[in-house]
């Protein structure tokens, strides 16, 4: 019996072909080879030797020759991954996890709230809002970073720009050149009028942005139940085994990352 | 089907087995029990004793090597708790690849002496008790109640008699009542129990040893075994909640930084997050964690009075 090829931890080895440092000490890696997936979905990265990591795919899953993963260096292991070169491989299993609720947006206004690093797995979403774009209402694209410097896919929101009808990307700490806004990212969501039972919300950031940015929303009459989060927990298998990864009685890896927030505010802190 | 034996049909019972399994029972070490590899069939001890570490150690070692074949293993002298422990522990790891199959264990179970840590009896165990063969021992003889394929072919094999004599498997403990509905109330508002918690992590070294013991406590982490050779081999480490690393995602930031986060998700997974995935606790009353806590902690005195601190159905 062969259980070798059986268990679920096999990876498959995937070439890079690009490299580029996007941000102080982030760099997109873009891989050679196609991954079916849905936007929001995360791949288990292995570093030999050394650890795995939890990275979800930023590139559209329209391309299917290749995709992208951005890597910000946050710990051992991810600190080795971003020596890697173009040329040199890396072992990828995946996707796991559940995806943005594309289908429920559409018809609807879509609130994209992305801070920082948080931009990584909303980016694919984007894509398909952009692709399909006629199916949805009003389209509201709102980013954080800290400094111009820590901006992500800067091209893309200006493209963005053009397409939908308000992006907005911040900075904590403006510099001169800067194009954007300046102040926290809730700031920015009060700004737009929203219709409270029209609109589907999508937002990936650190835990503290999702404490103040819900409440904004929750102010503007959003219900829960129309706001998706994307949660960050240590993961070791991805696969819903280790439980590494729990949010009181929920799996990040297994029953999200994607959770509405009526789903997930009573587990946060248990 | 019950059938009834002597010393000598399991003797012959052991060679059967020992043809097609590595055979694991217990062993005295000393004032202890371990549960250890028999390296003949000869002179297995068919009763249950309660070793240190539950059959977990042999299914899933700590560094268990994902390029490993797994080995057809057969575990004997696992009392009910225990029996019913490894089907849980089966069911988590089915779809994994990474632990033997269901088919590729034999699971023979044998009388146990409760001790005063026991509550078995507190926990519906009858339906997670699949096993293929259980000695029990009666004043002249043995009886040999088979409940598999796998337990009828060796039985066949040596050709034992029929027994008519009334058989059935209970929980031996005797402990007191606890409410399992109530307690997974209580525990899944922590709001509630806020304080409770708090108190009770005070007394809590955060050693994790409840956890290396728990036949249930199955976390691990995932690592590489390097060589000097150059090359590596993926493995699966056991870890503890309490481990200060659990929780810790990127640039160190701890989800659980304090002693009672963990405390409290440690039992939040035994009697919530357990029952919504694997629609039981993640404890059978085994008692090992109240035997192995270096600060007396037992589990059963805190569900009970938490219970009695917070009786109405919240």
């Amino acid at each position: 019996m062969d259980d070798k090829t059986k268990n679920k931890f096999e990876f498959k080895n995937y070439k890079i072909i690009e490299k580029n440092e996007v941000a102080p000490e982030t760099v997109v890696f873009k891989i050679q080879g196609h991954i079916k997936r849905d936007p929001g979905q995360f791949f288990q990265v292995s570093m030999p030797h050394l650890g795995e990591a939890t990275f979800a795919p930023c590139s559209d899953i329209g391309d299917t020759k290749h995709f992208e993963l951005c890597i910000r260096c946050a710990g051992s292991t991810t600190n080795q991954m971003i020596k890697l070169l173009p040329g040199d491989e890396m072992q990828i299993r995946g996707p796991y996890g559940n995806s943005w609720p594309i289908g429920k947006m559409i018809g609807k206004n879509v609130v994209v709230v992305a801070g920082g690093m948080g931009i990584v797995p909303l980016r694919p979403l984007i894509f398909e809002l952009a692709r399909y774009r006629k199916e949805f209402k009003n389209i509201y694209i709102i980013a954080g970073f800290k400094t111009p410097e820590h901006v992500l896919f800067e091209k893309d929101f200006l493209s963005w720009n053009s397409i939908f009808k308000y992006v907005k990307v911040t900075v904590e700490k403006s510099g001169s050149k800067w194009w954007g806004e300046t102040g926290l990212i809730t700031e920015i969501l009060e700004k737009p009028k929203l219709s409270p039972n029209d609109t589907i919300v999508a937002m990936c950031g650190p835990d503290i942005m999702f404490k103040y940015a819900t409440q904004t929303l929750l102010n503007k009459e959003i219900p829960k139940t129309n706001i998706y989060v994307s949660m960050e927990r240590r993961m070791e298998c991805g696969i819903g085994l280790c439980q590494h990864c729990n949010i009181g009685k929920f799996l990040v890896c297994k029953d999200g990352p994607i959770f509405s927030w009526q789903k997930i505010e009573p587990e946060l802190g248990k | 089907m019950l059938y009834k034996a002597n010393n000598h049909h399991l003797d012959l019972v052991a060679e059967v087995i020992n043809k097609k399994y590595q055979i694991f029972s217990h062993h005295k070490n000393g004032s202890v029990f371990k549960y250890q590899r028999n390296q003949s069939p000869k002179n297995i001890s068919w009763h249950s004793q309660k070793s240190i570490l539950p059959f977990k150690k042999i299914i899933f070692p700590e560094g268990l090597n994902l390029d490993k074949d797994n080995q057809k293993v057969a575990l004997t002298g696992l009392a009910l708790c225990d029996i019913a422990a490894l089907n849980l522990f089966l069911k988590q790891f089915s779809e994994s690849g990474i632990i033997q199959k269901r088919e590729e264990l034999l699971i023979v179970g044998g009388d146990c002496s409760p001790d005063e840590n026991c509550f078995c009896d507190q926990f519906n165990l009858d339906p997670l008790l699949d096993f293929d063969l259980f000695i029990s021992k009666r004043e002249n003889e043995y009886l040999v109640y088979s409940k598999s394929w796998r337990g009828e072919n060796i039985i066949k094999k040596i050709g034992l008699k029929k027994s008519l004599v009334s058989f059935n498997l209970k929980a031996k403990a005797k402990s007191p009542k606890i409410d399992l509905e109530l307690t997974k109330k209580n525990i899944d508002n922590r709001e509630l129990t806020k304080d409770y918690w708090q108190k009770i992590s005070n007394n809590c070294f955060g050693c994790g040893a409840c956890t290396a013991v728990c036949p249930l406590c199955f976390c691990f982490d995932q690592n590489f075994l390097n060589s000097p050779d150059g090359g590596c081999k993926r493995c699966l480490n056991w870890t503890s909640c309490f481990a200060s690393d659990f929780s810790q995602i990127q640039f160190g930031h701890d989800l659980r930084p304090e002693n009672t986060d963990r405390l409290y998700n440690w039992y939040h997974h035994k009697f919530v997050r357990g029952p919504k995935e694997l629609k039981s606790p993640l404890c059978v009353g085994c008692g090992r964690c109240i035997t192995a806590c270096p600060a007396h902690l037992n589990i059963k005195n805190i569900i009970s009075s938490m219970n009695n601190k917070f009786p109405v159905d919240n």
